[in-house]
Order: C-alpha cells, then structure tokens, then sequence
C-alpha cells in the first residue's frame, strides 16, 4: 500500500516554506511520514501536521526577525512583504498554539460562542418583533383606534360606532380609515364543524392595507353574503377547483366565495382565513328602536403625513364628543362605567408587540451585559496570561518586534478564538431562530416572521468583532503602557498585588469589581424572575382539575335554524356519558384560559336588598351544577348550584369571592338580588384568565340547556378515569354523529390549558435562569481567573513575609481580605444597579416584590462566597509553600 | 548538541536521521524546521559541509542531503570539552563541602 503524507499539509508545505533546503526538508518528513505509516497511520499524519506546522511558524519567525530587526536598504514592496508574512505567521502560530493547548481556547470559544448567539438571536427576535416593517402598504403610518369611558376601554380595543363614524366625516390627521371585529367563525368544513380565526371588514379596511387578491375580487361597499377567504381555506376547502363562485356555511348562513387573498396579506392576524363584509347603520340617538345600533369597531387609519398620533388622538376625542350621546345602560354595558369618550391612537406596530415589548428589551440588555462579562473574565485570562508573558514579550522587543508587531500577534492570538466562537455562533443562531415559532409561546406576536436573515448575521458579525477587540485590546494596550527594559531585567520586582500602586493593579482591581458588579446586576434580575417562575409553577389557582378534557362544542345550520338547541345538548350529554372512561360531564359557555369572546367582564347593575341600584363589573359563566365538582372549585359560603336550582322560580346565582368583596359588602354576604335574583354561594376565586392580572368578579349562573343559541358558545368538560386524551377521537366521532353539522374545536386537556397560560412567563423565566446560570458561571470563572492569578504573582511577596514569620493562616488570611474588599465595593455598585433596574422589571414579576430581601441578599453573598473560595485556594497554596521556592519561582 | 549528532552518525548524517538522534539524545520532541534552520547556521558559518546525495523510497523523489563536520567545529567540539571538563572538576571538588554543610 502506498501511502502518502497530508495533502492539504504538503501544500502547505509547499506554499508557505520556501529556503535552499526545502527539498531535502520535505524528503525528509515523507520519509518520516512513510516510516511511521507503516505501522501507525493515525499517528503519522499527526506527526506530519505537527512538523509542518511548526515548520511554518518557525520558518516565519525566522525570516521575521530579519525583517523586524530592520536591513537598512529594506525596499517598501519587501516591507510589506514582509508584514504580509508576518501577519501570516502570527496567525498560523496562534492556530498551532491553539491545536497544542486547546483547554482554555475551548472555553473562550464556547463562551464566545454562546454569548453572541443569545445577543444575535434575541436581537433578531427584537428586531423582527418589534421593528421589522408590518406588511401593509405605508405601514409605518399605520394606527390603532379605540374608545376609553371614564378610563374604561371596551372590550378587544374597540370605538362605537357613533365615535368613528363622527370623526371620520371631518378627519384632517388621517388619509385614511378602515373598520373591523376579529370575530372566530364557525365553518362547515370538510369534517364537520370547525373554528377558524375571523373578521369582519368594512369595506375601505381592504383599500387602506393595500390588499391585492390572488383570485377574485375584495369587498366593495353593499356587499352581502359573500366572503373573501385565505389561500390556505381554499386549498382545504376545495382542493384542485377554483374557490370563486363556491359556497361556504359560516355560521347560520351560505356564502359565496368572491376572493381570495394571499398568505403575507394575514391581517388582523397571520392565521385569518375568513373575511366577511361589515356594514352598519348610521347612530342616530339614544332614543327609539335603533338605540343599542352602535356596534363596537376596531378601528385602523393612516396618518397623514406630517400628523402625529397624539394628533390624531385629540381630534378624534374632540369629533366623538359631539357624537350623539348614548343609552346609559349600553354606555355601562360596553365600558363599565359612564363618561365621556376619549380616543386613543397607537402606532399599529407598537401595539402588536407592546405585550412583549418590555421582557424583549430587559431580555436583550440582559445578555448585552452577559455578554460583556464574558467578554471581562476572557479580557482578563488572556490579561493575565499576557502579563504572564511579559518576558517573552520583551525578549522579542529586544530582538527587534516593534510594539505594533506584538499587539498584532496578540490579536491574532484571540482571532482563531473569536473566528471559530463567531462561527458556532452563527450555526447556533441559525438553529435557535428556525426553532423558535416552536420554542415560543402560541401567542407570541409575530414569531412567523422569524428568519435568519441579514440582522441576524449583522449582529453576529458586530458582536463577535467587538468581543473579539475587547478582548485583544486589553492585553495589547498593557504593552503599549509597560516599558519592557525593567521586565527584561527583573519582572518579579515590579508590584503585582492587588493593590492599587501600579497601572495593572489598578486595572486588574477595576476588572475585579467590575465583573462582580455585572455580575450581582444579572443574578439579582435573574432571582426575581426566577422567583417569579417558581411562585407562577406552585400558584394555587384556586381549583384542582384532575383529568378533565375540555372542548368547545361548536356548530353551524342554515335556513335560520338553531343546531344545538336543548334536545341535542340532552343528547349529546346522554351519549357522552356512556363512553366507559368518561366519570363525570359538565358544560359551560366559556372556556378556561381563553381569551376574547365569551368572557368579557360587562358592566349592568344589580338591585340590592335595599332597592338601591348597585352598578356591578362582572364577568358571566354559565355552568351546569356538576361544574364546580368537576373543576375542584372550593365553596367559601353557602352552596354550589345544584339540579334542583333548575326547578326554582328565582334565578339562583353563584359568585366568586372578588364579586362578594367588591360588591356585597356587608354582614349579610348571600344577599338576595331584587331583580329576581338570589346569591346562593360564594367559591374561591379561580386564576383562569390567562394572564396575571387580578381576577375580575364572576358571576356563575345555571346553564340552561332552553336557551343554547348558537351565538352562545358552550365548553364541554368530561372527566375521565384514565388519560383524558384517549377519549377525544371518540367525543369527536360521537359529536359528528349526533349532528355532522357540529363538531368539537380546541380540544385539550386542563392541564395543556394551564400550561399555554404560563407558557410566557415561564419562557422569560427559564430564558432569564439559564442566562442568569450562565453568567454565575461565568463570573466564577472569571473571578477566579483574576483573582487566582492576582494572588499566585505575590509568591514572591508572600515567600518573604513567610520567611519573615507569618502564618499561612494569616497570610491567606490577609490575601483574602484584599480581595474581598475589592469584591465587595463591586458588589454594592452591583446592588445599586440592580435596585435602579429592579423596578422596570415590575411587569415581568408576579408576586414577588422588585425588592425581594431574600434576593438581594442571597446573590451577594452567594458571590461573595465564591469570590472568597478564588481568594483563598491560591493564597493557602502560596502561603504553603517553601519560603525559599517561593523566593526563587521567578 | 547538532555536531554531535552529526559526528555520531558519520556517513548516514542526513535531516531525518539527525532529528531522530536529537530526539533521542535530548528525551523532547523536535521540530524538524528548527533542525534545517540549525544546519544552515553551521553550514554557513563553515562548521559543516553540505551534500546532495540520492533519493530514498518513501521519500517522492527528493534528494537527501548529507552533512559532514568540518575542521572548525572539532575545534569548537575540543573548547566545549575543556569548558565542560573544567567546570565538572570545580563541581566534583565543590560537592563533599557542600554536603558537609547542608
């Protein structure tokens, strides 16, 4: 078998070594090659490498000394061959260093690595959250519109109709207005029954986002029974034809397809796949038969140029002010209070990413930081390492490298290190945002348009050139400041301690303090995040739902009829129950953890025992009385609803406790309502909102199977002895079967809906823990870094005050003193900072206080501790040593 | 070190074997660049000679090149032992008092 050496390293070889001997040289390494290939090849092409790569650096610096120590009659073409050459060098002897001692490289790298990916992916989440351009034509001039009473804003940031209509006759601060209401549409699709996300348009909504339609037509004003439908439903609906022209059952009613808008269109949202017209009647009066006809609108417009929101703001709120007023009782009903209209304007990209907009900026400033420790601990190893060198460094300043030749060779030591970092990172960046409409929340805003695109690799670029400068830079501008003639003669004389009384002491005390201020920010911010997460995980939610498989039971019918009227729930609850696993079955009209529809708190008033009038804000759920047992609710007072509640003449009433507290003050807590009405029992509240606002009062009536519409949506509940999932095919199959006009949408179990509820917490959480881990990590390995080599440049000293008498206890003991005292000025600038950062925090954190004194005081002293330990180790190991040892290790 | 080496391989001093002998003699492992860079500082200050000689298998056809002392390096050789001999002597005399004292 032949073999033959590396041929990538023979033409190295050839490329980079050029000398009279060159020939002999390279027989003699294919000889060497050959003679230890013969009995391992693993080890030949290992030795082969090795000598070629040597041979290049030791080749270079041969020829580089020449160059350096300066031929007077050097030319300038030579000369810049000659940096050429030299920079060549460095670089090929900085990758040789690395591949001989890859231990401390790998950890730079990987820290690097790290650290630029977490700034680089969340810049990119940043920037296409919060930042990136939204779709539509002249998007930037986009706003959102809506109504406030008395600080009360309707429900799903809506204006009347009568505000709207009124400013937009006059409007001079917008060029354009458009109308809708996201709205879940039920549709008959091709396995029965089926939700999908809505809206209601007006017709100028389509002209204002400029819509263009793949197929077919937009909707024009008087349109009536038609729809515009996504690409993605027609595809589903009619696979293989032309959707124009065909019917859809939405609802109660057939429509006839007459566009079809493409995917990047998505507005309200991504997933919007059913446009429908949306018309109303002009609002007279608060008088006659028309005077509920003033439906709630989310509004959009474009301001004209030159016109700002606030602008905007204040002529809509002057336009619906001398709108025709209201009926009182729908003024309360839509805002929950009385007053009078004031017009809020929000740039529509702020207002998408506004729920996210402050964790994304806390987050991003987080590993900013983060990344700058690392950046620090890395600084200071490669600090302390060159200081270390500071001999050899002078000895190649004495045979002629000129300052700006050992900087260059630093930076080209930390240029593998960034390069090979700056590239991992660029492939972990790269996975991170493909994974992350997997990786984050459901509801995350904006996730779809997530790509690994020029920002990103923008970010990765800057970030890993800044880490990689810092990083170089502080080693190189030492050498800069230190004259190398005393190091040349005796370096151990030169004052090393932690002390203040040299230019390194001073920047290694600062290095010091500062990693540990850095350091105390972040754990503190991570502490009360974290904290935040355990307290969200071991919440009491109030109720205790075991097993239980929720859905929403949804239906359309034509021809004006009520498909799940009272005998098919009768039914359906009948056929329900037989299925074997199924212990027990409720329903409802809204469902747990869901959002929009069906529970919206709505303000009415009730009628005290007294006969005064009580206006009340409450959200209603109607229950069957198997409900509460089904989802663990505990009873405070009184009495659940139960089957006899059915059979009674008054209407009887289950409250939560923040009802019976805002409402029914007195002794007397089950009060009878005038308007025929009674309160039977107050439960503790249940935290089923979603999100980690306090709990709106509930009122929980009887379900009353005689009065299912279709309008009114209904949650089924069935608790199961085994997996609640296994039963799903089987409620879905029976559903169908029962009526193929109905089906079950969101099918999940409770606990799936508990957990999408903390998805977002828990996802900054966990993000702020491991960053937090992270940077604990790294501030130990930095600490220790410094302080360690901080310590082991005083054997010396501390060789003679060992000679001198004192005790290694003492010694170590006042070494650590030093260090704690340097550790500790860093940690109240850290403490300071943190209490500064603490309360924009606030929204993240849920029930922890932005000053929690377990926090700000565990990480300190946590850190403190460890800055100690790097202290102490290598102190009591100087301090153990032989005086005489110590005297001599330079 | 190198002229050692050298003398001691007599006619077979070529880079490979030079290096291996180095190797041995020394217990580290060496580059073979280094040698080569040694060599030719001898070559040219006149303490060796250098001769192409023929190719080898295993070496692709490249000549070897042998290397032979010249007269001032067994000069230098000669100095070195004096040096070496003289400071073992100052050593072996130095050593029993040096003991007595420690």
């Amino acid at each position: 078998m032949t073999t033959r050496p590396p041929r990538l390293a023979e033409w190295l070889l050839e490329r980079l070594h050029r000398s009279p001997d060159s020939r002999y040289l390279a027989g003699d390494l294919a000889e060497g090659f050959a003679k230890r290939a013969a009995s391992d090849r693993r080890v030949a092409r290992l030795w082969y490498w090795s000598q070629v790569l040597r041979l290049i650096r030791h080749r270079n610096e041969s020829r580089h000394a020449v160059v350096g120590s300066g031929h007077a009659t050097t030319l300038r073409s030579e000369r810049w061959r000659g940096h050429l050459s030299a920079l060549s060098h460095d670089v090929f002897a900085a990758l040789h260093g690395l591949v001989r001692r890859p231990g401390p490289a790998l950890v730079s790298m990987l820290v690097i690595a790290l650290g630029v990916t977490a700034v680089a992916a969340l810049t990119a989440v940043t920037y296409g959250v919060l930042y990136r351009p939204l779709p539509w034509a002249d998007a930037e001039r986009l706003v959102r519109v809506w109504e406030t009473r008395a600080g009360n804003a309707a429900p799903g940031l809506t204006a009347l109709s009568s505000s709207y209509d009124a400013w937009r006759a006059t409007a001079s601060t917008v060029d354009a207005t458009g109308a809708y209401l996201e709205q879940p549409t039920t549709i008959l699709g091709p396995t029965g029954a089926e939700r999908v996300p809505g809206a209601l348009v007006s017709a100028n909504l389509f002209p204002l986002l400029g819509a263009i339609p793949e197929r077919g037509r937009l909707l024009v004003a008087g349109d009536e029974s038609v729809v515009v439908i996504s690409t993605s439903l027609a595809a589903r609906l009619f696979p293989g034809r032309d959707a124009i022209g065909q019917p859809v059952t939405i609802s109660q009613d057939v429509y006839k397809v007459v566009g079809v808008l493409p995917r990047e269109f998505g507005f309200p949202w991504p997933e919007t796949a059913v446009w429908l017209p949306y018309s109303w009647k002009p609002y007279v009066a608060p008088v006659g038969p028309e005077r509920f006809d003033n439906p709630r609108l989310q509004v959009v417009a474009r301001l004209a140029r030159g016109a700002s929101a606030e602008q905007a703001a204040a002529e809509a709120t002057a336009s619906a002010r001398n709108a025709p007023l209201l009926d009182p009782g729908y003024e309360n009903l839509i805002f929950g209070g009385l007053g009078d209209p004031t017009m809020e304007v929000t740039p529509l990209l702020e207002l998408q990413a506004a729920q996210v907009r402050p964790a994304l900026l806390a987050l991003l400033a987080g590993v900013v930081l983060l990344l700058l420790t690392a950046v620090a601990s890395l600084a200071g190893v490669q600090f302390a390492r060159t200081a270390d060198r500071r001999r050899e460094l002078a000895i190649r300043a004495a045979i002629g490298a000129g300052r700006g030749r050992l900087r260059a060779q630093l930076f080209a030591e930390t240029f593998w290190v960034t390069a090979l970092g700056g590239t991992g990172a660029a492939v972990l960046t790269w996975w991170l945002l493909r994974a992350a409409p997997a990786l984050l929340p459901g509801d995350f805003p904006r996730v779809e348009a997530l790509t690994f695109d020029g920002v990103a690799l923008l970010a990765i670029a800057v970030t890993t050139l800044v880490a990689g400068l810092l990083i170089g830079i502080l080693p190189a501008w030492q050498i800069g400041r230190q004259s190398l003639a005393p190091t040349l003669s005796d370096d151990s004389q030169a004052p090393v301690g932690l002390g203040f009384r040299s230019a390194a002491g001073r920047t290694r005390a600062l290095m010091i303090a500062g990693q540990m201020a850095v350091a105390v920010l972040l754990l503190v911010a991570a502490g009360l995040v974290g904290k935040t997460l355990v307290r969200l995980v071991d919440e009491d939610l109030g109720y205790a739902p075991e097993r239980l498989l929720t859905a929403r039971l949804i239906g359309v019918g034509t021809d004006g009829q009520t498909v799940i009227d009272a005998g098919t729930v009768r039914q359906l609850t009948a056929r329900l129950e037989t299925i074997p696993s199924v212990t027990g079955i409720a329903m409802s009209t809204a469902l747990p953890f869901q959002r929009g529809s069906g529970r919206v708190s709505l303000g009415f008033s009730i009628t005290g025992p007294d006969g005064s009038e009580l206006p009340v804000k409450a959200s209603q759920n109607d229950v069957t009385p198997s409900f509460f047992r089904l989802m663990g609710m505990s009873l405070l007072e009184g009495r659940f609803l139960d089957e006899s509640d059915y059979g009674r003449g008054s209407r009887a009433f289950v409250v939560n406790e923040t009802f019976a507290r805002a409402f029914l003050r007195g002794d007397e807590w089950l009060v009878p309502f005038a308007n025929g009405g009674e309160v039977v029992g107050i439960v503790a509240d249940i935290k089923d909102r979603g999100d980690q606002g306090p709990v709106d009062a509930q009122i929980f009536n009887l379900y009353n199977t005689d009065s299912v519409r279709l309008a009114r949506p209904s949650a089924v509940y069935l608790q199961t002895a085994g997996d609640p999932m296994a039963v799903a095919p089987l409620a879905r199959e029976l559903v169908h079967q029962i009526d193929s006009h109905l089906g079950l949408d969101e099918v999940s179990t409770m606990d799936e809906r508990l957990a999408t509820q903390v998805a977002r917490p828990r996802l900054y959480a966990t993000l702020v823990t491991v960053f937090a881990g992270l940077s604990l990590l790294i501030a130990a390995v930095g600490l220790f870094g410094v302080l360690s080599y901080a310590v082991n440049r005083r054997r010396r000293e501390i060789g003679v005050r060992a000679a001198l008498g004192a005790t290694p206890g003492r010694l170590a003991g006042a070494v650590v003193r030093q260090g704690l005292g340097l550790a500790l000025a860093g940690t109240m600038v850290g403490l300071a900072a943190a209490a500064l950062t603490a309360r924009y925090l606030t929204s993240l954190l849920y029930q922890v206080t932005p000053y929690d004194p377990w926090i700000f005081g565990g990480v300190p002293i946590a850190l403190l501790a460890i800055a100690a330990l790097a202290c102490y180790l290598p102190a009591r190991r100087a301090a153990r040593i032989d005086p005489l040892t110590a005297l001599r290790s330079n | 070190m190198l002229l050692l080496a050298i003398g001691g391989l007599g006619d077979d001093a070529y880079g490979l074997a030079i290096h291996e002998r180095l190797e041995a003699l020394t217990g580290r492992s060496l580059a073979l660049g280094q040698i080569y860079t040694g060599l030719g500082r001898l070559e040219q200050r006149g303490f060796v000679s250098g001769e192409e000689g023929e190719s080898t298998e295993g070496r692709g056809g490249r000549p070897k090149k042998y290397y032979r002392l010249q007269p001032p390096a067994l000069e230098v050789l000669r100095a070195s032992a004096d040096t070496y001999a003289r400071l073992s002597g100052l050593i072996a005399d130095a050593l029993p008092r040096l003991e007595g004292q420690a």
